[in-house]
């Protein structure tokens, strides 16, 4: 299988009042064509940097090394004229939270019809009539009023929908999510995941979907990556994820899920500028040995297509 | 719908005026020294005055009937258009005002746009390049310009470029050649708020989500700042130019005085030291007033530029 | 190591300023010796003797300069006191009580403000007569306003803050409440305030001076000293240039280390008030 989005080596790090901030640490991982692999971890675990870090919309305080490839070319070298030409077009990106994505002084139509024009090159009519038929395919009512509508003015997932319809205009064949669904009740939560699966079948996109959010996770993507602490602890396919988990993060995780008693969690994410040399969720594990704390674990492979990180499965 | 925010400014706008012109009235009433005995010395000489003749007058005048009925046919006068004659040169006050408020209202407007241009101007291109070297010259100079008295940048501007370099007049009033050094410093004094709100405003705005967001759509720097960002910097900035408009309403009564110009501030001056009564209470109510329809406007102007008041205006009710 | 080069530079700032304040306030003793008359010594332009030279009657204008400073600092001081107490009193209660009070505080606000402040305060001095006195009066009833506005809109937003709803939630008294969260909150906000606020104090009374409203002739005021130094403007430049220059670095140095409290203490609101 040839692959669309190529993870190698990549970190990154930025500088804050209190140090260094390692928040993405040596993260591997390829996307195919088609495929849907979800980031799941805990706020704060570095998933979002890693969104953004691809696209490179992180503040110029933030270092990120390794490479990028996305159709075989390195997003990471290159310059600034041509990630432009990469970001909406070819990757769009739906930012978390949908109050703050959009801007709060311009209409809806405004920003949307902007968009599409920058993507595609469209005049203004054109772009205005595309805009409706987006509207129209991520089921509003009436395209024609929400676009004369400020973002304060829709609700919750109105808001996530035009969003939605904003990174559908190139006709990306990849999308990042950036968790679509933080914040919002159960209700709208459908209504989201339904418009994303809509964006999905409507341009064939493959994506990367940042959760922390398992059930999200499990019903949208075929991959997970699961993250702790700046890296990838465990990857593979959703379903022999979910039927076996192997490192202890993911079965703590899922213990703590309701339908499985809730059983929380016990400690709490070392912090991402004095990491421990060993492994980083030693402190939380049960299993964890004198090894485990003296020595950072590698990713190994434990079946087919699946990498873990934890000396148990040595 | 639309309507109501705007009718209900104009409402709040006239309920203050009317306590503004109550106010004034109020003020001038309880000051010392009694205006018709005043009156009868300006017009007596500074001989003696009898308390009798004294009374007979305050009658004529109406000056004794205390504080309501007295507020009452001054604010009658007024809404025809009478606001008294000024105790000094005898001129109604209000053709008093008017002859010369457009020496002010041209200083005002000067001064606001100078600083409106170097403030918003510095601004942006500080917050451009944060901790770059413009941004930390703007930033000094913003401090000294805010820390400056003005009055004295006045007299050193006033004696360096007008004196010793001789480019611009002393003391006779020239037109817009006179204003041009006054405005440059109230200009330059009054930017530093200026500089501050626009370089913050752009700041914030640079971290807010919706710039991630037109990042990400492929938008270029140029078309996020210009399209984006500008517009939610532009609040903070009307409110600034407003409050500027209003200090210069009044405030420019140092400036006035020290390059002798023929304006309302230097006028009501006058007339305070000479405690000229009428022209006092005269031009206290009318630049209240005038600042009274500078806050509507711009309250208006907000309503146009952002959303977020209009919809806020309709959550209150 | 970042936060301790901005704590570096914010000591260094607060301990320049405060031998500033010492200067003036042993200024009487530091500089007593030249502020008298000696007309031996009249119309010196600046020399090694006299750094900042003579006036008209032979004083000598660095400790004059001083001297003058003392008193509107002092004054600046006192008033400030007065405004903050008067301001963050009313500010709390409207902001707690609400309702009615509280509307009527934003129109009694909107009122005051619709006045340029100099033309209010000029018309008060007016009533109550030229002096020291009088002058803190005006400026008080204009001054306690700004005060007042940041602590109304802070009480309004801890008001509403989740930890203060959650002491509401377990019972804790108003006063408990009010000594140990919304006090020390509103103290953040206001300590830059008021130093800001002495600066502009400082530049409001000499420019009322100037205009022969405040300070009245036998003391010495640098407002006053300007305006003496403008009659002599052609002969004597020095006589308003130095103590304005004076008056500009004091007023620099509130401004700077207001600021510089400013970010520390309230990092996301750092426009200072604006200026009278």
């Amino acid at each position: 299988m040839e692959e669309l989005l190529k993870l190698d080596h990549v970190s990154t790090a930025f500088q804050s009042r209190s140090g260094l901030v390692k928040a993405v640490c040596d993260v591997n991982f390829t996307v195919s064509p088609g495929q849907i692999v979800g980031l799941v971890g805990e706020t704060g675990c570095g998933k979002s940097v890693l969104g953004q870090s691809i696209l490179r919309l992180l503040p110029p305080s933030a270092v990120t090394s390794g490479q990028i490839l996305f159709e075989g070319k390195d997003l990471a070298a290159m310059n600034e004229e041509e990630i432009r030409a990469v970001r909406g077009k070819r990757i769009a990106y739906i930012n978390q939270n949908p109050t703050e994505a959009l801007n709060p002084v311009l209409k809806i139509g405004t920003q949307l019809i902007e968009s599409l024009r920058v993507c595609g090159g469209l005049t203004k009519k054109e772009a205005k009539e595309h805009a409706l038929e987006i509207l129209a395919s991520l089921s509003f009512d009436d395209p024609a009023d929400i676009m004369k509508k400020y973002p304060m003015e829709l609700s919750g997932g109105m808001k996530q929908r035009a969003l939605t319809a904003m990174a559908m205009g190139g006709k990306p064949p990849f999308l990042i999510a950036d968790e679509p669904t933080k914040g919002l009740d159960a209700l709208i939560r459908g209504q989201v995941i339904q418009s994303l699966m809509k964006f999905v079948e409507l341009t064939g996109c493959s994506g990367l979907i940042i959760t922390h959010d398992l059930k999200f996770a499990s019903a949208m993507c075929d991959t997970l990556a699961l993250m702790y602490a700046g890296e990838i602890v465990e990857f593979g396919p959703t379903k022999k994820l979910f039927s076996a988990p192997k490192h202890p993060y993911l079965s703590g995780l899922m213990a703590s899920m309701p339908q499985n008693g809730m059983h929380v969690l016990k400690g709490s994410s070392c912090s991402l500028i004095d990491m421990p040399p060993g492994c980083r969720f030693a402190d939380r594990c049960d299993h964890a040995t004198e090894a485990c704390r003296a020595h950072h674990p590698e990713m190994r492979s434990v079946g087919e297509d699946r990498l873990v990180r934890c000396r148990l499965y040595d | 719908m639309k309507a109501l925010p705007v009718i209900k400014k104009t409402a709040v706008a006239i309920l203050t005026a009317l306590f503004v012109s109550f106010l004034t009235y109020g003020l001038l009433y309880i000051s010392p020294g009694d205006p018709a005995e005043l009156l009868l010395t300006e017009k007596m000489g500074s001989m003696g005055v009898q308390k009798e003749v004294v009374q007979r007058y305050a009658e004529q005048l109406g000056l004794n009937k205390g504080f309501l009925a007295m507020y009452k046919d001054w604010f009658v006068d007024m809404l025809h258009g009478d606001l008294g004659t000024s105790y000094k040169t005898g001129n109604p006050v209000l053709s008093d005002f008017l002859s010369r408020l457009g020496c002010s209202a041209q200083l005002a407007l000067l001064s606001t746009s100078i600083s409106l241009v170097l403030g918003v101007g510095l601004g942006l291109l500080s917050a451009r390049k944060r901790n770059g070297v413009i941004d930390r010259v703007t930033r000094f100079f913003s401090a000294i310009s805010l820390s400056v008295p003005s009055f004295w940048l006045a007299i050193l501007f006033l004696w360096v470029f007008a004196m010793k370099l001789g480019w611009f007049p002393i003391a006779d009033y020239q037109g817009i050649k006179s204003l041009i050094l006054p405005a440059v410093v109230m200009g330059v004094t009054g930017c530093a708020s200026l500089i501050r709100v626009t370089r913050s405003g752009v700041l914030d705005n640079l971290s807010e989500g919706y710039v991630v967001t037109a990042r990400a759509r492929g938008l270029n720097d140029r078309q996020v700042f210009v399209g984006h960002i500008l517009k939610n910097v532009l609040l903070p900035v009307v409110t600034m130019v407003t409050s500027n408009l209003i200090a210069h309403v009044g405030g420019s009564v140092i400036i006035e005085n020290i390059f002798s110009l023929p304006g309302v501030g230097n006028f009501l001056l006058r007339a305070l030291r000479s405690k000229d009564f009428p022209v006092i209470l005269g031009f206290v109510f009318l630049m209240g007033m005038i600042v009274v329809v500078l806050t509507t406007i711009a309250d208006l102007l907000y309503l146009a530029i952002d959303p977020r008041v209009r919809q806020g205006m309709y959550e209150k009710k | 190591m970042k936060r301790n080069k901005e704590n570096r530079s914010l000591i260094i700032k607060c301990a320049v300023l405060g031998f500033m304040l010492l200067l003036i306030v042993f200024s009487k003793l530091l500089f007593g010796k030249g502020d008298v008359v000696t007309t031996s010594i009249a119309n010196i332009p600046p020399c090694w003797a006299h750094p900042f030279g003579t006036d008209n009657l032979g004083r000598d204008l660095l400790c004059r300069s001083f001297i003058g400073l003392r008193l509107s600092l002092l004054m600046a001081f006192i008033m400030q006191v007065i405004c903050l107490a008067l301001g963050v009193t009313i500010g709390t209660v409207v902001g707690y009580a609400g309702g009615v009070l509280d509307k009527i505080f934003v129109f009694l606000q909107n009122v005051i403000l619709s006045f340029p402040g100099t033309v209010l305060t000029l018309c008060i001095m007016l009533l109550l007569g030229n002096g020291i006195f009088s002058m803190i009066v005006a400026m008080t009833i204009f001054g306690w306003l700004s005060y007042a506005r940041l602590t109304r809109s802070r009480v309004l937003t801890l008001r509403e803050a989740n930890f203060i709803k959650g002491e509401i939630a377990i019972g804790s008294s108003l006063f408990r409440i009010h000594l140990f969260h919304i006090v020390p909150n509103v103290i953040r906000t206001i300590i830059p305030m008021f130093t800001l606020m002495i600066g502009h104090a400082v530049l409001g009374i000499a420019g009322l001076s100037f205009l022969g409203f405040g300070v009245q002739p036998p003391h010495a005021e640098i407002g006053l000293m300007i305006q003496d130094g403008m009659n002599y403007i052609r002969s004597n430049p020095w006589m308003f240039i130095f103590p304005g220059l004076v008056l500009a670095v004091y007023s620099i140095m509130f401004n700077t280390v207001g600021d510089a409290l400013q970010d520390k203490f309230d990092p996301h609101d750092s426009v200072s008030a604006s200026k009278m």
